[in-house]
């Protein structure tokens, strides 16, 4: 119980830091919101409207602690404002239609990763020095070093515009109402394919790589030892010995990662139109939307608190060595 | 609500196949068009100041006055029937014509316009023509049912220019609105020919067919609804185009030949008229600007149709005269002006280099580079936006066409906000930025460059100079209405920037617009240019609407 | 001289992920240091029309601006591999510095050092690089360096500071303590040595980072677009939408060079955890050992 309840004081003035972070360097940013919005309008705004619009967006406000506090109880409340790119939609709106997108891409390009490269990882440790451990993890290494965009852009040409096997744009077919038809879903999944593909074949060779070297630390044991002397099959000292253990290391690096995921996501998501968190946090900083980016950037941030939570609540489990 | 809409749509759609059958050898009813717009999400708003989304219902939802056609020197007057100026020129009377209906069956006349003139006079961000703003209006009056006055300040010629901005919004909806800015008129009324707004996502907006139009009678529009989808950027919109997800663009493709026409010639195509200039402008205040030859061998040592080629693929149009209008206006070029000075647009870098040695720029110290006659070094910056690429290439070529007559400049991207206030301030070296030459006279250009109270407030004007007899000259070309003066004081405005040179013309913009017949056809091309093809700009964007149809 | 010999050969013995990573690094290394003898045309010059592609005069062909993209390749990855090591430098030096801190001096050194690791090890890295760019403005590669290096030491110090604090109570730390030795001299003659190969592996991993990030914020037109580095080539390629029209070589090569260049590094990485933990080797000794075994077992009747 003391341990989970650390963990969560930590993770509260990891926000809290977050906020106060987030607050200060936007303000801190050259730039006025209101001259960007208006180069995004391609100069076809009137000149005179511009004075107005600073004024409306409060951009002669008081003093910076009176701002500070102002932010710190929006926050609270999730009260955050207009965005200005999109004046006057609010920013949770906003966040909240992107959201479940980004999630869903960093969720399951994760999760396929970790289950690939447990399985492949586990295979090449069990079969030391065969093909698949001496080439894979090596091989690996070049792929995954080939930087994202590059990656994306070549499957999207190829697959998305020569071929057409996959769509050029969009989380689902624009002509489909949202909802959970099964229609809806089968076009979801179909849009996810590239974008998926491309997060996963990046990151990959690291974790066979991570799974692999957890195996044979593991499989080195002792209580391994002890397992296969008492008779138990290959199978139960795999995965009731073995995996389960190799799964502690495992939880941590992937609680490391996410923070990685979603941040790879900000260059598929600009290559595919895929409507996350991370292309809206690259489009909002263009714009100079001070409210839009700061919100982002703290949601993003508090995604990988919460999914390092997960992971601690999850070593607990694990590793009974904790609970005391 | 939604059944309402189910039954005017389907009178609209039997109205409209009776029309079609009343009218012969006209193209048929239905269809849909597919349009890009670059925005994060869309959202339910269909208000015509809207900032976000203004450009998916100016001219489709909201019609204006007239469309002012600058290609065929006409006007195609929509709601209005008429404008006339008073003799003194201290008023203009617009006329309505008669039988108009907003979509939700309401008449509209005089009440509306009035109305719509006046949310401009109560709030300066709804003043979309600017007219209250530059203190031009002073009243309104409500003639007739159809007829509106309004009273100027001052004598003013130049009304009917602004004029078409205006959005003609109903005044039966619109006057218990409170915020006018932030409202989301979820469900609009409208008098343009698509107004019934059929489905609102994040990537997609389709808007159809007004059971109300006043032009139905005439079979139009041929077309039932638009669909607007969604992008981010430019590559995006360029693979839509190819693979035929999408009708009509507004962007820059590149290599559009060989991307986009050459894998399906009979269907994809573009077209890019000029647009409005692209100057390097100067700021001389300072040295080496200060010095005219200098600027005058600055533009020679340029060779623009490379420049065009190279950084721009060859679509702007390379500018070959100095007189501070381009392409767009090429029925005001005047020939004597041209002849004279043309030859400072032309690629002569060893008569730019002579003119420098003549003026006392000389490499002193010896590192291949000229310096001011006064020893002092000269290397300045040209400043550009960062992430405009095909700007930053042109601005990089710019500087390497001095390098070669030993002159140092340097390209220098910037942040939008740095960029911006440097024009306004004239705090630049060199910055590269467009003009005011794609409005509707020529005079607005020259205004732009040159009048004195519009230093600090537009980009254009603060290059150092300024005189007032230029002044003198533009408040009488607005003030009058004879041609034949105002086409002298237009020559005057041509020779004083020529011979003064305070920016050095590169290029004219393109309309960046592509076609694809895949689905619809009625374009505006090259071979039928009937309009100019700008989707932004709510008059035009309407005139091509009107005529596309489903093949 | 000597010792190092012999490390050396121990180390690439049987270790061919360590012989092709050398290989890969140095040579690349060594190319972009020549770049102004290898490469015969300048990287900012015009010297062809836009988008040529590869042939006999322009070996990896042109940019749309018609410059030569093996020029710029090699030119840009002076800038790129500067960038790269530097930040490694800089992240190497705060995480020893804050992970030895710790390990050794403990008790409230200790909590607050780890208090600020762990804050700065949540932060989602690339976000908090985008909004860091952008806040400083138009971001050369020196910059870009130092942001980078300012924000990835924070595993790196964890690492460092389990590895110090299990160095900490051995014997023979104890035994200088005890002797009196300074602690600034524990530190660097017995502690630090210690700490070589993750310090080193560490070294390494950032870098790999390093040259990544910088590629993403340059590509997403946040650096100097008038700076050539494998970054802004890349900007640039995706700016003139290189696939689309057919010029491929506009954005593979950059491409290719930071995956073949951080594939190296892996490969260096992966040998380096490999000497240090010599159950994690790999190689066709294994089989020969399982055929050996299979062999003995069969005699032994087991098999």
């Amino acid at each position: 119980m003391g341990f989970i309840l650390r963990r969560l004081f930590f993770y509260l003035v990891a926000i809290f830091v977050a906020i106060t972070f987030n607050f200060l360097i936007p303000r801190l940013m050259p730039g006025d919101p209101i001259d960007a919005l208006f180069a995004s309008a391609q100069g076809r705004m009137p000149l005179e409207t511009l004075a107005a619009y600073k004024e409306m967006l409060g951009f002669v406000d008081g003093p910076l602690w009176d701002q500070y506090l102002t932010y710190l109880g929006s926050i609270l409340t999730w009260d955050l404002g207009p965005t200005i790119m999109l004046y006057p939609l609010p920013v949770s709106e906003l966040l909240a239609a992107k959201m479940p997108w980004t999630l869903g891409l960093a969720g399951m390009s994760t999760l396929i990763s970790v289950v690939i490269g447990l399985l492949v990882g586990t295979y090449a440790a069990y079969h030391l020095g065969g093909f698949t451990d001496r080439f894979v993890p090596g091989f690996w290494a070049f792929l995954g070093a080939m930087p994202q965009p590059v990656l994306a852009l070549f499957v999207f040409f190829l697959f998305a515009l020569r071929w057409q096997w996959f769509p050029l744009s969009y989380g689902a077919n624009p002509d489909l109402d949202p909802g959970w038809s099964s229609e809806y879903v089968s076009s979801i999944i179909h849009h996810a394919v590239l974008p998926l593909g491309c997060m996963i074949f990046g990151g990959i060779g690291a974790w066979i790589f991570n799974m692999r070297n957890a195996m044979i630390n593991v499989l080195g044991e002792d209580y391994i030892t002890m397992a296969k002397a008492k008779g138990l099959s290959n199978r139960r000292v795999m995965t009731h010995y073995a995996a389960r253990n190799a799964l502690l290391p495992v939880v941590t690096a992937v609680s490391m990662q996410v923070g990685f995921v979603m941040a790879g996501a900000i260059f598929i998501e600009t290559v595919f139109n895929y409507p996350g968190l991370g292309l809206l946090l690259f489009k909002a900083l263009a714009a100079r939307d001070y409210p839009t980016m700061q919100a982002c950037f703290f949601m993003i941030v508090v995604f990988v608190l919460v999914f390092n939570f997960v992971a601690d609540l999850l070593n607990l489990w694990l590793d009974p060595r904790l609970r005391k | 609500m939604r059944i309402l809409r189910r039954v005017t749509t389907g009178l609209g759609v039997m109205l409209a196949l009776y029309v079609h059958q009343t009218a012969v050898g006209q193209p048929k009813q239905g269809g849909t068009l597919t349009v890009p717009i670059i925005t994060q999400t869309f959202v339910e708003d269909f208000n015509p100041y809207s900032g976000a989304q203004g450009d998916l219902v100016t001219g489709t939802m909201f019609e204006p006055l007239w469309v002012l056609n600058t290609l065929k020197g006409d006007i195609n007057w929509r709601l209005a029937e008429s404008f006339k100026y008073s003799d003194d020129l201290k008023s203009i009377s617009v006329k309505l014509k008669a039988g108009l209906t907003w979509s939700d069956g309401e008449v509209l006349d005089s009440q509306d316009l009035a109305f719509s003139l006046n949310l401009g006079k109560e709030d300066a961000k709804l003043d979309v023509t600017g007219q209250w703003g530059d203190g031009v209006f002073e009243s309104v009056e409500v003639i007739d049912q159809l007829s509106v006055k309004i009273n100027f300040a001052a004598k003013d010629g130049t009304v009917d220019w602004h004029l078409p901005r205006l959005h003609v919004v109903p005044e039966h909806i619109w006057k218990d609105v409170n915020d006018k800015n932030t409202f989301a008129n979820a469900n609009p009324v409208g008098s343009g020919p698509i107004t019934e707004v059929k489905q609102v996502r994040d990537n997609q907006i389709e808007i159809c067919r007004n059971p109300n139009y006043y032009r139905a009678s005439e079979g139009l529009p041929y077309l039932d609804c638009i669909k607007f989808r969604q992008y981010t950027d430019n590559s995006q919109i360029q693979a839509a185009l190819i693979n035929n997800e999408i009708d009509w663009g507004s962007n820059f493709i590149s290599d559009i030949e060989k991307t986009y026409v050459a894998p399906d010639p009979n269907n994809h195509g573009f077209w890019y008229p000029a647009n409005d200039l692209i100057h390097i402008y100067l700021n001389t205040r300072q040295l080496p600007f200060s010095n005219l030859k200098f600027r005058q061998a600055f533009s020679m040592a340029l060779d623009r149709p490379m420049i065009v080629d190279l950084a721009a693929y060859g679509y702007p149009t390379a500018e070959t005269h100095v007189t501070g209008i381009g392409e767009f206006f090429k029925a005001h070029h005047n020939d004597e002006v041209n002849q004279k000075y043309d030859y400072l647009a032309e690629y002569n870098p060893e008569k730019a280099m002579q003119l420098l040695d003549e003026a006392g720029f000389k490499d002193t110290d010896g590192d291949g580079f000229l310096e001011n006659p006064d020893g002092s070094p000269i290397d300045f910056e040209i400043q550009v936006v960062n992430g405009w690429t095909d700007w930053v290439q042109t601005v990089q070529m710019v500087s390497e066409y001095l390098a070669e007559i030993g002159i140092r400049a340097t390209t220098r991207t910037v942040d939008w906000s740095v960029y911006d206030s440097a024009l306004k301030d004239g705090s630049y070296d060199a910055s590269i930025n467009w003009s005011r030459t794609n409005g509707e006279d020529p005079i607005q250009a020259y205004r732009d460059y040159f009048y004195t109270s519009q230093q600090g407030r537009s980009w254009h004007t603060n290059h150092g100079i300024s005189s007032e007899s230029v002044d003198r000259l533009i408040d009488e070309y607005v003030a009058i209405d004879d041609r034949a003066r105002r086409d002298q004081i237009l020559a005057e405005l041509m020779e004083f920037t020529a011979s003064n040179l305070a920016f050095v013309p590169l290029f004219s913009n393109p309309t960046w617009y592509q076609y694809n017949r895949t689905r619809i056809d009625g374009w505006p091309t090259e071979q039928d240019p009937f309009v100019q093809p700008v989707f932004y700009n709510a008059g035009t964007k309407l005139l091509v609407f009107e005529r596309l149809y489903s093949k | 001289m000597k010792m190092l010999f012999e490390f050396l050969k121990r180390f690439y013995k049987g270790n061919p992920a360590a012989v092709f990573g050398s290989l890969i690094v140095a040579s690349m290394i060594l190319l972009s240091a020549g770049a102004g003898f290898i490469a015969e045309n300048e990287p900012n010059k015009r010297v062809a029309r836009g988008h040529q592609p590869p042939s006999a005069e322009l070996l990896l062909g042109s940019t749309r601006a018609g410059k030569d993209v093996f020029s710029q390749v090699l030119h840009g990855g002076q800038t790129s591999l500067l960038v790269a090591f530097s930040a490694a430098l800089i992240t190497t030096v705060i995480a020893v510095c804050v992970g030895v801190s710790a390990g050794y001096f403990g008790g409230r050194v200790d909590e607050l050092l780890m208090a600020l690791t762990n804050v700065v090890l949540v932060f989602p890295q690339l976000p908090l690089l985008i909004i860091l760019a952008a806040f400083v403005g138009q971001v050369g590669p020196l910059m870009i360096a130092l942001i980078i290096g300012l924000s990835s030491w924070a595993w790196g110090a964890r690492v460092i500071r389990s590895q110090t604090l299990a160095i900490r109570n051995k014997e023979f730390v104890l035994a200088a303590e005890v002797m009196g030795e300074s602690r600034l001299r524990i530190i660097f003659v017995e502690i630090l040595p210690n700490l070589t190969s993750i310090v080193f592996g560490g070294a390494m991993g950032t870098c790999i980072y390093a040259l990544m990030a910088e590629a993403g914020l340059e590509f997403l037109g946040l650096g100097d677009p008038t700076i050539i580095t494998w970054g802004t080539m890349l900007f640039w390629a995706q700016s003139n939408s290189a696939f689309i029209v057919g010029a491929w070589w506009d954005i593979v090569i950059p491409g290719l060079a930071i995956a073949i260049f951080g594939g190296g590094l892996a490969l260096l990485n992966m040998s380096i955890d490999q000497i240090a933990n010599p159950k994690l080797r790999t190689g066709s000794y294994l089989n020969r050992w399982r055929a050996l075994k299979l062999e003995a077992d069969k005699k032994r009747g087991l098999a």
